[in-house]
């Protein structure tokens, strides 16, 4: 069966055009869905076969691929549906001898989605001028509290954003990127702690570091890890009863633990000791287990309670 | 890899990883296991296993000559627990997980002494803000053969320094410093200022 016939047999749109860009083969499924047949469109220049805005977009994609050698990506509306669009050249010992168009038909909502995430991003910014402002004139040395309230928002808007770009990505059919890089989780801790002071006061609970200064270097996706373990402490300030004190501590294990971080958090009952180990909330757990981390309760009826979380490097 | 099912290496691992999590260290052991026995010496499967206190198929005949298992030398360290023998509890955790990877529920417990010994310094200390001073001469000092971490503390005691900032400025651990810290009270070469 030769390659064209295979493509016959897809239920998503494909062109191929040769170096020039110009269509030497459609498949059905386009000419059913976009009304013109193959014959018509041999020779034709890709772009030319769309309309509007999408040849616009086809034909600055088209070019792209042709000159850079590498797949780009585009989106078109053509008669009320949304596509997706991968153009990818063909190559043969380095030399391009050809271009392949795949276009996906968008999920529903897909466009919405972009144009929300588009939206979002105006005021995020905003919100991010805002706050570095309100750090400047209010979050100085006299008032260490507000300082850390205001860049716990700052660290959260950071993660929206993130997050905000991965959703892009997801949208424009890439895989996101896996954000494994080098942070400090020592200072990851200490914010959390610093962050959580007060409602731990509020609660009556003391909030002990037990962290060194630094532990620069470990890989992995640092948001993430600070999210998780954030939620460890509040499930924990929220417990009832509360703990008298919760020692949140960090700690880099030997070269025979493959460099792994060990995070704990041990808990001083309040009168009498615990039932037993403290049980995260099932948002946790599946925080825990995307970060390949291994998380371990224990209770002791004299030294309290603890959960350790064990994490390797890339985590 | 994967099996007659379909599933890969990568899903093992993480089915694992959810077994744990729900409480079921042996079926996440058999996940990870399985895994071995398609992939020989895979460093996550044995780090995730060992995690557990347990050991690759291979490992498992073999390991009385590795030494006591963790949950033995964890019966004893509660055994010394409960004797009121917390500083040995904690010796004897520490010393045997050099060298290879420490189970998961032997770290509880080292942490909790860590934690509970942390403390205990700092309450007969009076506090992070109590100040250390050296109750004898350099002569003295030379008699004591001083681990290293402990003579650097004591060049930084001054009579001036609180405890929080003798850890800061010392650099190390925080819980290597108190406890240190805490043996050289114990032994009467430090003391606290009025």
């Amino acid at each position: 069966m030769s390659d064209a016939a295979l493509i016959d047999y897809l239920d998503a749109p494909v062109l191929v055009g040769d170096p020039d860009a110009n269509a030497v083969h459609v498949n059905p499924a386009f000419e059913r869905r976009f009304g013109i047949q193959g014959a018509q469109s041999l020779g034709t220049p890709l772009a030319e076969l769309f309309e509007g805005g999408a040849r616009e977009a086809m034909l600055a994609s088209v070019a792209s691929a042709c000159e850079r050698g590498e797949s780009a990506r585009c989106r078109i509306r053509e008669r009320g549906v949304g596509y997706s669009a991968l153009i990818s050249p063909i190559l043969q010992n380095g030399e391009g001898v050809g271009v392949v168009v795949l276009l996906t038909e968008e999920v529903e909502g897909a466009e919405l989605l972009v144009g929300l995430r588009r939206q979002l991003e105006a005021p995020a910014d905003e919100i991010a001028v805002t706050l570095e402002t309100l750090i400047e004139e209010t979050g100085g040395r006299r008032n260490p509290g507000h300082r850390a309230r205001l860049e716990d928002a700052l660290r959260n808007l950071e993660r929206l954003r993130k997050s905000l770009d991965e959703m892009g990505a997801v949208l424009a059919g890439k895989t996101p990127e896996v954000r494994a890089e080098p942070f400090d989780p020592a200072r990851v801790v200490r914010q959390i702690a610093d962050g959580l002071r007060e409602r731990a006061e509020v609660r009556g609970v003391e909030l002990q570091l037990l962290a060194p200064a630094t532990l620069e270097g470990f890989c992995g996706d640092g948001t993430v890890v600070e999210a998780v373990l954030r939620r460890m402490v509040e499930a924990r300030l929220l417990a009832e009863p509360a703990p008298l004190r919760i020692t949140l501590g960090v700690r880099a294990l030997g070269e025979s633990d493959g460099g792994a971080l060990l995070v704990s958090l041990t808990e001083k009952a309040r009168d009498d000791s615990f039932e037993g180990p403290f049980e995260d909330p099932a948002a946790v757990q599946e925080g825990l287990a995307g970060l390949g981390a291994l998380a371990h309760g224990y209770s002791h009826p004299r030294l309290g309670r603890t959960t350790v979380v064990r994490l390797l490097p890339g985590s | 890899m994967s099996d007659s099912t379909g599933r890969s290496v990568a899903q093992w691992l993480s089915e694992g990883l959810e077994q744990l999590a729900a409480g079921e260290p042996e079926k996440a052991a058999g996940l990870w296991r399985r895994v071995l026995e398609v992939e020989p010496g895979h460093p996550v499967a044995l780090d995730y296993l060992a995690s557990v206190g347990q050991t690759a198929p291979d490992d498992a005949e073999g390991g009385a000559d590795a030494g006591p298992q963790p949950a033995e030398l964890r019966e004893e360290a509660l055994e010394l627990l409960s004797g009121g023998l917390i500083d040995e509890a904690f010796e004897l955790l520490t010393t045997p997980t050099e060298g290879r990877a420490a189970e998961l529920e032997t770290l509880c417990l080292l942490e909790l002494l860590r934690t509970y010994l942390y403390d205990d310094v700092l309450t007969r200390v009076g506090g992070g803000e109590a100040v250390p001073v050296v109750e004898m001469t350099a002569e003295d000092l030379m008699k004591f053969n001083l681990p290293s971490g402990a003579g650097f503390l004591i060049s930084r005691i001054d009579g001036l320094t609180s405890v929080e900032d003798l850890v800061a400025v010392s650099g190390m651990d925080p819980f290597e410093a108190v406890h240190t810290l805490g043996r050289l009270l114990d032994v009467d070469i430090v003391g606290v200022a009025e």
